[in-house]
């Protein structure tokens, strides 16, 4: 366990709920007595609610030269990936949000444009439609976050977790039963969506 | 007049005797320059007094006494000597005495001032001739070799020397000899690691470390102390350090480095856990680096009350300044750190109500040249940034916008000033406002605006408090209350005060509002048509996205409700409704525990 050296980006432009996502993750990692270490960053001073992004890193600190390479980037947004760029090595994978995206970064780029410069690098991009997949309307009044359906998506291709871990973490997260199950759905709907195009990155 | 007769002798003095006789100015500039002192002011009054004005190259003569006194300062933080000759009462009268020259840690000294009694002196509110070194002369040839002694003396004091001058050695002349000087002691940085290299007794290391905090923030050069250490290390650092001793590579490697958060769950009990282990034998040195006080004062304590446990050869805390709880949580990470550059710039954020008075004030004033805007280093600065380009001709931006209007003189009475201030600012100032009003001699019309800005360090700050001040009573204002719409505005900007009230950090630290009852609904075949994209462009608002088939929609997990977007769209293609209530039909799932 020692040996291990995984940096983890997730990205966006809601602070909130970066850092949500980002001590979800955190905390399952320590709950397996990972060596694991958390920073989050807001881009601006001013409004809390432009780009964000939380690393998280796995192992020794000595080890690891800064940021040369990123293992997986969990993004809220699929265009402002981009900023990785120099980062980004053949092995990272990619999880998206494909469903919504921010003005802000649209005019300046086209979607096939950003897919294109991206598969340069890697080919294990994974774009999630979550609009689609999860109905946040039928939770009803326990909602949950529909981007708790990106870390399914990771576990099922990484190797670093295993599903029951995150599934404990998030029924230790919920408030209720109403709240764990929608969380656990959540998260197995991601998690299946990856696993059924086994292979075929988009 | 004798003076004048040596004055006529000058020429044939210099011719034969390799003399040159010049002014008692004149001699003492000509001594500081040869050892090596460049940076030479002159109050203007002075200049009535003296017979001869000298002209060097590096000789400023200043009517600004403001201005003289912080280039003094700010020089002697840059370890640069300077040399200066003041009336006595410039100086006791500089309001930021107290703060920059007596007790100020990061002065570095080597200043010696030259002092000219003035006839009509006021009582000084405290005793400085207890504090500042200070010589009285009444002969050019009694201290005039003294001079880079006292350079030497105001470095190791770090104060500045102050020195008498009787009117007549102003008048006097010298005799000046031509050969060079190697007086010249250099201004030293007064930097060692003398304190860190060797600490043998283990008591006195929380109080050497009080004294050290000042030189780490100052020089910055901390990173290469550890460069001769190859021993075990164990190093605690805040996010602000870590990535300096990460990308200099300045320790060992034997090293362990451990960065701690607000979040990361290093804290407190670790920590005493891990120094009063046995880890001694493994760690020869620790060292605790923590910029943001999160853990210093708990620590201080503990090692205070356990002397006898710690064995290691070094262990030391090394920080910053003390700063708020609040200010943690904003901006808790490291600044240097960049990733990329990032493509978004600063904004204001979504609902700021400064932000739409500033709109309601582009609508009614135009482009018109004679208006003037003249504004504070706080929220009002994002206008320069800002993605909508607005069309005012004449944008200033100060730190202290009162001082900056206090000392304006304009000569057209058409023209018309909006000071934009942070209220918290505005209180410190509010003297030199009320001064200002009374004072006759301005032209043209003043409007202040007082608004509550997010970088204020007091976010607590009351308003009202201030509003219902009695010394504002018979001045018009206007308060405009947070959140209030752009077509409510229009009528209210003309007042020669307005206080804008502004719900910054709750606004800008509302999350995700999974529950929301209203929300915002854009409609795509008005909007597709036109594409002004007005709505994002104007506000910058995260809100604001896009489907993959070109269609924008409002998200309303993020949207703060402000309703900015629906004033700034020219085709009411957004409009604001109710969310129903949702009835879930009661199925065996639900009623299972998971």
């Amino acid at each position: 366990m020692e040996n291990i050296n995984y940096n983890i980006i997730i990205n966006g432009a809601d602070f909130k709920e970066i850092k949500y996502l980002s001590k979800f993750i955190y905390f399952s990692l320590k709950n397996e007595n990972f060596n694991a270490s958390l920073l989050i960053k807001p881009s601006s001073n001013i409004s809390n609610y432009s780009m964000a992004y939380a690393i998280i890193k796995v192992g020794k600190f000595e080890s690891i030269s800064c940021l040369q390479n990123i293992d997986a980037i969990i993004s809220l947004d699929y265009q402002s990936i981009l900023n990785y760029l120099p980062f980004i090595g053949k092995n990272t994978l990619i999880f998206s949000d494909y469903s919504a995206f921010n003005v802000c970064d649209y005019w300046l780029a086209d979607n096939d444009t950003v897919t294109g410069r991206l598969k340069e690098k890697t080919e294990n991009i994974f774009k999630i439609p979550l609009k689609d997949i999860i109905d946040t309307d039928g939770m009803g009044k326990n909602k949950v976050s529909a981007y708790i359906a990106l870390i399914g998506a990771f576990i099922s291709r990484s190797n670093l977790l295993e599903l029951d871990s995150i599934l404990r973490q998030a029924a230790s997260f919920s408030k209720n039963d109403f709240d764990k199950k929608n969380a656990i759905h959540a998260i197995l709907k991601g998690y299946d969506y990856v696993s059924e195009t086994a292979g075929s990155a988009v | 007049m004798g003076i004048f007769q040596i004055n006529k002798n000058k020429g044939g003095a210099n011719q034969d005797n390799g003399y040159k006789i010049i002014s008692g100015l004149e001699s003492i500039l000509e001594r500081a320059v040869n050892n090596g002192i460049n940076n030479l002011f002159l109050e203007s009054k002075l200049i009535e007094k003296l017979p001869e004005v000298p002209v060097f190259p590096s000789f400023n003569i200043e009517a600004d006494l403001n201005f003289l006194w912080t280039s003094v300062y700010s020089l002697s933080i840059t370890n640069r000597r300077s040399l200066a000759f003041t009336y006595e009462q410039s100086f006791l009268d500089f309001i930021g005495l107290e703060k920059y020259f007596i007790g100020n840690k990061s002065i570095t000294g080597g200043i010696v001032l030259f002092f000219f009694k003035n006839s009509s002196i006021k009582k000084v509110p405290f005793a400085f001739e207890k504090i500042f070194p200070i010589y009285n002369y009444y002969k050019l040839s009694g201290f005039l070799d003294n001079l880079p002694y006292y350079f030497e003396l105001s470095e190791k004091l770090k104060l500045p020397v102050l020195i008498y001058l009787n009117d007549s050695v102003m008048n006097e002349y010298y005799a000046y000899e031509k050969k060079e000087y190697t007086e010249r002691t250099a201004a030293k940085i007064d930097f060692s690691f003398a304190n860190f290299g060797d600490n043998n007794d283990k008591a006195n290391i929380i109080c050497d470390l009080s004294q050290n905090v000042q030189l780490f923030k100052n020089t910055g050069k901390h990173v290469e102390f550890f460069k001769g250490n190859s021993q075990s290390n164990l190093i605690f650092t805040d996010s602000k350090y870590f990535h300096r001793i990460m990308e200099n590579r300045t320790f060992s490697e034997n090293s362990d480095i451990i960065l701690f958060n607000l979040i990361n769950p290093v804290d407190y009990s670790h920590l005493t856990e891990l120094v009063k282990s046995n880890c001694a034998n493994f760690y020869k040195n620790i060292f605790i680096f923590d910029d943001y006080a999160l853990l210093r004062y708990q620590l201080a304590d503990f090692l205070k009350n356990n002397k006898e446990l710690l064995q290691y050869e070094n262990l030391k805390l090394i920080g910053g300044e003390i700063k708020n709880d609040k200010l943690i949580e904003l901006g808790f990470c490291s600044d240097e750190f960049t990733l990329a550059e990032t493509k978004n710039l600063k904004s204001f954020c979504p609902g700021c109500t400064l932000f739409t008075f500033l709109q309601a004030l582009e609508k009614k004033l135009g482009g018109r040249e004679n208006c003037v805007l003249i504004g504070d280093e706080g929220c009002f600065s994002l206008i320069k940034f800002s993605s909508l380009k607005f069309s005012f001709q004449n944008i200033i931006v100060t730190e202290n916008p009162i001082f900056f209007s206090y000392n304006l003189r304009s000569k057209n009475p058409d023209r018309s000033f909006y000071i934009f201030i942070s209220s918290e600012k505005f209180s410190e100032h509010f003297d030199k406002f009320i001064k200002m009003q009374k004072e006759p001699n301005f032209n043209g019309n003043i409007t202040v605006v007082a608004y509550k800005s997010i970088l204020d360090f007091d976010y607590n700050f009351n308003l009202e408090s201030l509003i219902l001040n009695p010394l504002l009573k018979s001045f018009k204002k206007i308060s405009i209350k947070n959140g209030t719409r752009l077509k409510d505005l229009n009528s209210e900007i003309n007042s020669p005060l307005i206080f804008i009230d502004n719900n910054c950090v709750k606004s800008a630290k509302t999350g995700r509002n999974l529950n929301y009852i209203s929300y915002l609904t854009v409609n795509n075949s008005i909007c597709n048509k036109l594409e002004c994209r007005l709505c994002y462009q104007k506000t910058k608002c995260p809100a604001i996205k896009i489907k993959e088939n070109k269609d924008i929609f409002i998200e309303p997990e993020i949207c703060n409700l402000c309703r900015l977007c629906i004033d700034i769209c020219p085709n009411n293609a957004i409009k604001s409704k109710r969310r129903k209530k949702i009835k879930i039909k009661k199925s065996l799932e639900s009623k299972i525990n998971l």
